[in-house]
């Protein structure tokens, strides 16, 4: 009996075990984004339902008053990421929704980086603005990790 | 000649835009070109032979003057058959203060928002259909209600207590522009067969709230608006006005003066006013799940007015006017679904309904009383439409529509009653647009 368990056992143990660690590196790879900000900017948290309004346009100024600069990481993956696990929009609803938003003057486009150094590097010099990286920001940069709560 | 200069402007503009990304005002703006062909029936003049007087063009200057305040303003042109003809007007002109996240101020001239999608008609590029549903968004009411001049009050609140999740509001109060040339005025006047003189709309009330619900992708939203309105000028000389004249006379009962008036009295070519006012109340749900979206909406009109008219007598002094109420309810609703495949392929479709008068939806009385076919008090229409995007900047839309009914088509082509034996209950209208903007 204990014959026929027991490579019955490993057809499912295996299958399991290629998932634990392929699954989870999968996972882990599509993590993300990283939320950053210029560094004058007062939060250190922002809750999703946050970084919901901003990017949609609804919150435009930071606790101290400071007006929010938007800027939107295009590069494929990531915006894909961004907007499907925060907005709960595709790429194309996102672009369309500030397409709208321009067109009966409802503010003005965020900033679209396709080089997320170029990202990074915009934020540490503005004021206030805000933007998403596929990973942590290199040290050097004097930008804010934000910390996002549910 | 205009067309052509503010075409060349908007591509001139979009060019030099590329090495002017870091100033500080905004330039966007966009250019659609359309054709339209329909079977059986005029939908817009010419359309039965193919017409490319379907096109806008747009471009928006705007600026974020400080943290709070931004302004912009668009110009904008658009050609619909005999409507908006180019001329070139502000879409758009306005201040923006950010107080709150739940309080904004807009003053200056907006955008009407009128249901889901009232105030993306002309905007091509955001939306999977050529034409909107007719059911809610009558093309005919397109320049009368594009824009508004006053106040606009407007956020969004979030509680943070509870996952409710968002509500939002947008309140406007001000003038709305309807000129007896512009769809309502011309509707009123064929509907009551007047040559206008004057046409003016009050100060209008209009409030919309929408509720972004805890459901993932689900929002609902409620409108209400109110109209004041008065249109006025000179009876045709006609046979309605003379059946109208027969329907007074047959209330009188003394025979000597029923004779009398029907020698003497004047209906024809003499003033009338008509006074009252819309409300207009739309709710509707939308709901998304990734590449899906599906919409319901429904619209009612009640329309209340009092119709005056200055009758004449032969060789007589005039008598007193003669004021009459005059009530209609008029009713739109549509399906909407779509779906986008991939970055270039898009497919959408909807069902619409628009009933002008929801006590003859059958059209008993508009056959009986005013001798035009029964398919004038309805149309439904089946659409569907594919769209294809080049890139984020450009996109080509073809469409078909399968129309029982021709509720619409008398008001866009001033339709006379010798053309309507030529009217067919059922028909086809296919129209393809190219898109671009920047």
């Amino acid at each position: 009996m204990m014959h026929t368990k027991t490579p019955h056992l490993n057809s499912i143990m295996i299958p399991i075990a290629i998932w634990l660690v392929f699954g989870f590196a999968g996972i882990a790879k599509s993590q993300g984004p990283v939320f950053i900000g210029s560094p004058d900017i007062f939060e250190s948290t922002l809750t999703k339902n946050d970084i919901k309004d901003i990017f949609m346009g609804k919150k435009k100024k930071w606790v101290g008053g400071k007006g929010i600069t938007l800027t939107v990481n295009d590069q494929t993956d990531i915006e894909k990421t961004f907007t499907k696990a925060y907005l709960r929009k595709t790429p194309a609803q996102f672009i369309n929704f500030w397409k709208y938003q321009i067109f009966v003057g409802n503010g003005n486009l965020p900033k679209f980086f396709t080089d997320e150094n170029q990202l990074i590097d915009y934020i540490e010099k503005s004021e206030g603005a805000i933007g998403y990286i596929s990973s942590d920001p290199p040290k050097e940069k004097k930008v804010k990790k934000f910390i996002i709560a549910d | 000649m205009k067309k052509i200069l503010f075409t060349t402007l908007i591509l001139t503009l979009s060019y030099n835009m590329v090495y002017a990304l870091d100033t500080a005002i905004d330039i966007h703006g966009f250019v659609t070109q359309g054709f339209l062909k329909s079977t059986e029936n005029p939908f817009i003049k010419d359309t039965k032979d193919g017409t490319f007087q379907f096109n806008e063009m747009g471009l928006n200057f705007s600026n974020q003057i400080t943290d709070d305040l931004h302004m912009g303003i668009q110009l904008f042109a658009y050609d619909f058959g005999d409507a908006g003809n180019d001329k070139i007007s502000i879409n758009y002109g306005m201040a923006s203060y950010y107080f709150r996240q739940w309080l904004i101020l807009d003053v200056g001239i907006s955008k009407v928002k009128s249901g889901f999608y009232g105030d993306t008609r002309d905007l091509e590029m955001i939306r999977p259909n050529i034409l909107l549903p007719m059911g809610v968004y009558p093309e005919v009411y397109r320049d009368s209600l594009d824009s508004a001049k006053g106040i606009e009050l407007k956020g969004s609140y979030r509680p943070d207590l509870i996952d409710l999740g968002v509500i939002s509001y947008c309140f406007q109060y001000g003038i709305i522009d309807i000129s007896q040339d512009t769809g309502i005025g011309k509707g009123f006047s064929h509907e009551f067969h007047i040559n206008a003189g004057y046409s003016s709309a009050d100060k209008a009330p209009n409030l919309v709230l929408c509720w972004e619900t805890p459901i993932p992708g689900l929002r609902l939203q409620g409108q209400y608006a109110f109209l004041g309105y008065n249109l006025g000028g000179t009876t045709h000389d006609d046979a309605f006005w003379a059946s109208q004249k027969t329907k007074v006379l047959e209330d009188i009962e003394d025979q000597a003066l029923k004779d009398y008036l029907k020698e003497n009295l004047i209906v024809g070519n003499v003033p009338v006013d008509i006074d009252g006012d819309f409300e207009i109340i739309t709710c509707g749900m939308e709901y998304t799940r990734q590449n899906l979206v599906v919409t319901l909406e429904r619209s009612v009109s009640l329309q209340d007015f009092d119709i005056t008219l200055y009758p004449g007598l032969k060789n007589a002094m005039p008598p007193n006017p003669e004021t009459e109420p005059w009530k209609n309810t008029v009713l739109g609703y549509y399906y909407m679904l779509s779906y986008r495949i991939s970055d270039w392929l898009q497919l959408g479709g909807y069902y619409t309904v628009f009933y002008p008068d929801t006590d003859d939806k059958r059209g008993n009385h508009i056959n009986a009383e005013k001798g035009l076919p029964r398919s004038f008090a309805w149309e439904k229409d089946s659409c569907l439409s594919v769209r294809f995007d080049f890139n984020r900047n450009s996109c080509l839309k073809l469409e078909g529509h399968y129309i029982d009914g021709t509720s619409q088509i008398n008001f866009m082509n001033d339709q006379d009653e010798a053309g309507y034996d030529d009217i067919n209950r059922y028909w086809y209208l296919f129209a393809a647009k190219f898109s671009f903007n920047f």
